[in-house]
């Protein structure tokens, strides 16, 4: 009875190989796109979001489903994908299938991108954010046939000096530009003339928001205070959650937060304590998130990684691949502010003061400091 | 004073899952059975407390969720542990990597992302906070005028504990069995229940401690955030405290108050204070908390039994 027991698995393993040799598709040549997550990873709301939207949702016009899978997205999906600023850029689907692997821990970036290249004979592999440098570097340096993209950084080598293969191209963006615009809007909207500032890691994209948005502040009123810290995580709301309440403890009424998940905790604080408080997101429109706090989110600080990730595959979808870094700016729309609850809060004209900050930074009239040791000596524009 | 009320409320706040959890080594470990799974207990009624909370879309079937998840892993503790005299570490690091898996799984599987799960109804929001409106004026008092449930029950648990432990028959049996199991044994006591009660009963606490995280601060599970170290902290907390419920409660405050402070100190650095890299104010609560173990606490002695597995002879 036993053996033949064995002997139908046997026989049922066999003809289920084969059967998948049978209904083996016919052959479609999909250009494969890797993607390697931050530790952040899936569903963090935003910079690994906004990097997978523009891999499945935008090149490849498919939607994640539970388990590992894809399913096709209709027509209308597709549409109201693409916000407002972006309707214009001429986002079509592409021939592309994604293959996406999520990093729990630092050490995982290496082997998924191996796993990418070697296993799944990826053309693109996009690294998501600045954690990734060295891992996009080293494999670059180790698989020159194959083409990466990294978001947020250079790639550097295995001793951190900064490299520039020919198969790299790095996106980077000018968030001192759009933590500006956010800036100038929270100087005008605070009443104690107090604000804050979350911070998640003193890496330079961050660092760059910070400076972005004191500088910010300081034209549309000087003299407001800026309380401004960071939590060394971009992980744990928690430590967000604290670092806000203190803020508001201090007086501050709008806080604005470039720390990732960690920010998730700064609006948990302003949706317990409601008016008369405002937050402000990051990286995506973050007013459009039921799960965080819509009413009370001022604006968000938006740089379209998805965009960057989308440029990139259609780069090499179209052969026109090209190495070197890439800095998205307001000028190019790469990066900006959401409108969420301005329109609400500002006087017509100061929105239209906004808007003109926003064209003297585009035609070079301001220079947005990089690095918020600057702002102090930084002086702000006399009119505008 | 605003300011004082309001750290005092923040510092209890953070607190609480640290003083909950580290309530449930104590209790353990008087009864000799380490339990290092803290964090992943915690982990896991997280997890199960957003589950539960999502799909009643209530708060208190959340807290119950959680709760329950903390007896099971509780009981699978003390299964390998009690039962089967097994090492203690070794089943404790096996339940907080089994977390890890275990729940990035369910979270993909139930909210479709293994980050982040959907908000749902929780204990910190303003309608669920116990509100005692009449010492909101009053200085340093003002501070738990509208505290959530959570930092109520760890206080609470923490004076029940420790009448426990030492005012009853039972708490003196728990401790007999953490010292001397053989001389428990001998004098009737039946070492192998009060152990499983003892590991059960402290998983819940940290289970407590842990919906805590999920659903009186935060409103949401977050995979890469909770429990983010503090069932570690609370292992700390509870030899800091001496394995009493009191020690452990003061420690778990001092850690906290550190925390507290850091960042009102980090936010309102000005002029050459605020050239102080971000990484010493991060680290200030750790410094604190070593300077006191070194300086005031002296000698910690835990059970003697504690961590040896017991076996009857037969």
């Amino acid at each position: 009875m036993k053996k033949l027991l064995v002997l139908l698995l046997v026989v049922g393993l066999a003809v289920t190989v084969f059967a998948g040799c049978k209904t083996a598709p016919p052959v479609v040549t999909k250009i494969k796109v890797g993607l390697v997550t931050d530790v952040g990873g899936r569903g963090d709301r935003s910079f690994n979001d906004s990097a997978l939207r523009g891999l499945e949702t935008w090149a490849a016009k498919v939607e994640y489903v539970q388990g590992g899978g894809y399913s096709a997205i209709t027509d209308a999906q597709y549409t109201a994908s693409i916000p407002d600023d972006l309707k214009n850029m001429n986002i079509t689907a592409l021939n592309v299938e994604p293959i996406v692997l999520e990093s729990k821990a630092k050490e995982d970036y290496i082997p998924n991108i191996q796993n990418l290249v070697e296993q799944q004979n990826c053309q693109l592999v996009i690294g998501v954010g600045f954690m990734l440098a060295g891992a996009i570097g080293e494999s670059a340096l180790k698989y020159p046939d194959t083409k990466f993209m990294l978001i947020d950084a250079t790639p550097v080598d295995a001793d951190g000096n900064t490299i520039d293969p020919a198969n790299v191209v790095s996106y980077l963006f000018k968030e001192n530009e759009c933590g500006y615009l956010v800036g100038a809007i929270a100087g005008y909207v605070t009443n104690t003339n107090k604000v804050g500032y979350v911070g998640g890691m003193a890496i330079p994209p961050v660092l760059r928001y910070e400076a972005g948005y004191r500088a910010g502040v300081k034209t549309t009123n000087p003299t407001a205070t800026i309380y401004g810290q960071y939590t060394n995580s971009f992980t744990d709301p928690s430590l967000g959650k604290t670092a806000t309440d203190a803020q508001i403890g201090l007086g501050a009424d709008v806080i604005f937060h470039a720390a990732g998940a960690t920010g998730n905790g700064m609006f948990q604080a302003i949706c317990e304590k409601g008016a008369p408080y405002w937050g402000i997101g990051v990286d995506v429109d973050m007013g459009l998130d039921p799960n965080l706090c819509p009413d009370r989110t001022l604006t968000s600080s938006i740089k379209h990684v998805d965009l960057a990730t989308y440029d990139a595959i259609k780069s090499v979808v179209n052969n026109a691949f090209q190495s070197g870094a890439i800095t998205l700016s307001l000028k190019d729309g790469g990066v900006g502010y959401a409108p969420d609850h301005v329109a609400d809060v500002l006087t017509q004209d100061q929105i239209t003061k906004i808007e003109n900050l926003r064209t003297m930074i585009i035609n070079g009239t301001i220079t947005v400091p990089e690095d918020p040791k600057n702002v102090d000596s930084w002086t702000p524009p006399a009119s505008f | 004073m605003q300011l004082l009320n309001l750290a005092i409320a923040m510092m209890l706040d953070f607190a609480a899952p640290i003083l909950l959890a580290s309530l449930g080594g104590v209790i353990s470990e008087s009864s000799g059975v380490v339990n290092i799974a803290l964090e992943g207990i915690m982990r896991f009624s997280a997890f199960f407390g957003v589950w539960g909370s999502a799909v009643a879309k209530n708060q208190w079937v959340g807290l119950l969720w959680g709760i329950g998840i903390g007896i099971v892993v509780g009981a699978f503790h003390a299964y390998i542990t009690v039962k089967w005299a097994g090492d203690q570490i070794v089943s404790g690091v096996a339940i907080n990597v089994v977390s890890l898996g275990i729940i990035t799984y369910f979270l993909e599987l139930i909210f479709k992302t293994t980050g982040y799960s959907p908000s749902v109804p929780y204990f910190g929001s303003a309608a669920n906070r116990i509100s005692l409106t009449f010492l909101s004026k009053i200085p340093v008092l003002g501070a738990f005028s509208r505290l959530t449930i959570f930092v109520w029950l760890s206080l609470l648990l923490t004076g029940g504990l420790h009448f426990l432990l030492y005012h009853t028959v039972l708490g003196l049996r728990i401790r007999s069995v953490g010292e001397n199991p053989t001389a428990a044994e001998t004098l009737g006591v039946n070492v192998f229940k009060i152990k499983w009660f003892a590991v059960i009963m402290g998983s819940v606490f940290a289970a407590i401690g842990g919906a805590a995280l999920s659903l009186g601060t935060m409103a949401s599970f977050n995979n890469t955030g909770v429990a983010g170290g503090k069932g570690f902290i609370a292992l700390a907390a509870m030899i800091f405290g001496k394995w009493t419920p009191f020690g452990a409660m003061l420690a778990a405050f001092l850690f906290a108050s550190a925390q507290v402070l850091q960042f009102i100190l980090q936010a309102t650095a000005r002029g050459i204070a605020s050239q102080i890299p971000s990484g010493f104010y991060s680290a200030l609560p750790y410094f604190l908390t070593i300077g006191a173990l070194v300086g005031v606490v002296g000698k910690a002695v835990g059970p003697a039994a504690d961590g040896i597995p017991y076996k009857k002879e037969s």
